[in-house]
């Protein structure tokens, strides 16, 4: 709508103890966007994401939300500026029925949309309808994963981050899992991805930022990063 | 799904049915034992909404249960029965009170710091009731009737028989029951088993956390105040023991004994520990030795307590469970 944009991050820098995970990072999500966060193992992406979501401190820099300063604020709150974080490991509440899991997250949007209300969740997600009434541990991987997506959806979020969403999960059920993010995405709903599927991630992406040692080292459009194969040897390992 | 629904109502209704009868077979003695129980009922499920339901192992449930006790007793006039109209609610507000002060505190932790603080906190209060004459100090404090339900001068009930508080104390048991179990199935009891799996994950969809922890606390602690009160009007005294450590750990050992997280479980789990020391001291002079092995066991051998046990003998249809 606006040309705010939803999130914008000014020199980053995360410390764990002494050791220095991010340098100077600098990110800036519109509306509608999709970004690919790319990068080996250990080079600051889930760091960024956890510093965006307040789990991780920042020691400098600053994150803006909808044009508010964020900085160090609870996580929380910041759910509540209509981010959602489907994280790596699922974190699906085992205690919980899915029907459970889904309605206790249901929330109006921050402009108070309901459009993820949970009959479209579960459209999208029809696996998750035969499983209404069985508990949170009793799912598959995948089927994990679709209710920690399907969870996200129905805070009815700007900017959807997704970590490592189809980690560990086999081929066919991980096709099953983009092909859900490409609907999600063709609402208009902004997306934030890790992941280590780089053809198919830089198919779905519009933007692709790539992540060395807790600095950006490439920046531009998915396409062209598509084409730059050795870019992906440099920085990928592939 | 419905069978088991009906099949739990039916069983529910069975039990209460069952105690409704008491009165009617057993002697004076154990009428007083299954008022005992059934008030201590209220405080096991009530401390199962933290352990249970909410992840919070509270080492100090008992401060909640002496509170409302020694406000009940505090409020007691010497020459006449106390209004249960007037002093019930406030007992259960001064224990909602206390639980609000200490939760305040308490939720900044969490795990064994958790344990340790409300310990503390209940030693204080143990201490307070101890050390201070306006409490009785150590000798506690006598309260000389039975309270009565009076609208100004009329007496709609008389609480004085053994009877009609057992029957009284009964009721408020299966309406904190009732009230609780929709509690925890409300959107709120399903927010705070989810913070008891992952804290960080429900921040992360946007509750905040603490709150929800201060709040379950302090529910907890309102029917602990209940129960308290209850317990003091029962045994016409309270004192100090009430609200000693080894008081919130009998209690945390009903929750365990029951089997955490079901309600139902940890009422069991008062009935079977009063039964179990009642009968172990009956036998010998050491039942404190026996009723250790006794808890030892049911923790090796049935580690979700009874309700664990009822569930691996009534398992609904197995091969609903299929697998990816």
């Amino acid at each position: 709508m606006s040309t705010q944009p939803i999130v914008d991050i000014r020199d980053l820098h995360v410390h764990y103890g002494s050791s220095h995970i991010l340098h100077g990072i600098n990110l800036t999500i519109g509306a509608g966007e999709c970004i690919c966060l790319l990068g080996r193992n250990g080079m600051g992406k889930t760091t960024t994401v956890r510093s965006l979501f307040g789990l991780a401190q920042p020691s400098a820099g600053n994150i803006t939300i909808f044009g508010d300063d964020r900085t160090g604020v609870a996580s929380h709150i910041i759910a509540r500026q209509g981010l959602a974080l489907v994280s790596e490991n699922r974190d699906i509440f085992p205690n919980l029925t899915v029907m459970e899991n889904l309605v206790m997250a249901a929330r109006v949007s921050k402009s108070g949309s309901r459009e993820w209300s949970l009959e479209k969740t579960l459209s999208t997600f029809p696996k998750l309808t035969e499983r209404l009434d069985h508990m949170g541990d009793q799912l598959s991987g995948g089927e994990q994963q679709m209710l920690a997506i399907g969870r996200a959806l129905m805070t009815n979020p700007e900017l959807l981050v997704l970590d490592e969403a189809t980690e560990g999960l086999a081929p066919m059920i991980r096709d099953e899992i983009w092909s859900m993010v490409r609907a999600i995405r063709a609402t208009g709903m902004a997306t934030l991805i890790i992941d280590k599927n780089i053809s198919t991630l830089l198919d779905i992406s519009d933007r692709a930022i790539i992540l060395e040692k807790g600095r950006i080292v490439y920046e531009g459009s998915a396409q062209e990063l598509a084409k730059k194969t050795e870019l992906h040897a440099r920085y990928l390992g592939v | 799904m419905t069978g088991t629904a009906k099949l739990r109502m039916a069983i529910l209704l069975a039990v209460i049915a069952g105690l409704a009868l008491v009165p009617f077979v057993v002697g004076e003695f154990y009428l007083l034992l299954m008022t005992k129980i059934a008030a201590l009922a209220i405080l096991a499920i009530s401390l199962d909404l933290l352990l249970g339901y909410s992840g919070m192992i509270s080492f100090g449930h008992a401060a909640f249960l002496g509170v409302g006790a020694y406000a009940g007793a505090m409020l007691a006039p010497e020459y006449e029965a106390a209004n249960m109209l007037i002093t019930l609610p406030l007992s259960i507000a001064a224990a909602t009170l206390v639980a609000f002060l200490i939760g305040v505190l308490a939720i900044r932790t969490s795990g064994i710091y958790f344990i340790m603080v409300t310990l503390a906190f209940a030693q204080m209060a143990f201490y307070v009731a101890h050390d201070t004459p306006f409490f009785g100090g150590s000798d506690g404090r006598l309260i000389f009737s039975k309270p009565q339900v009076r609208l100004g001068d009329m007496v709609l009930a008389d609480l004085s028989g053994n009877e009609i508080y057992y029957y009284t104390t009964l009721g408020f048991l299966i309406v904190s029951y009732l009230c609780l179990t929709m509690i925890v199935r409300s959107p709120f009891g399903q927010i705070i088993q989810g913070i008891k799996s992952n804290e960080q994950r429900m921040r992360a969809l946007g509750f905040p956390t603490d709150k929800y922890r201060l709040a379950s606390f302090v529910i907890a602690g309102a029917f602990a105040g209940l129960a308290g009160y209850l317990l003091a009007y029962q045994a016409e005294y309270v004192s100090p023991a009430m609200l000693g450590w080894q008081q919130s750990g009998l209690l945390l050992m009903m929750v365990i004994l029951g089997g955490s997280g079901t309600l139902w479980g940890p009422a069991v789990g008062a009935f079977l520990l009063i039964a179990v020391e009642e009968f172990l001291a009956d036998l010998t002079g050491h039942w404190m030795g026996l009723m250790g092995l006794f808890i030892v066991l049911i923790v090796i051998f049935l580690p979700h307590g009874l309700a664990g046990l009822a569930a691996r003998i009534y398992r609904p249809t197995e091969a609903e469970v299929d697998d990816d």
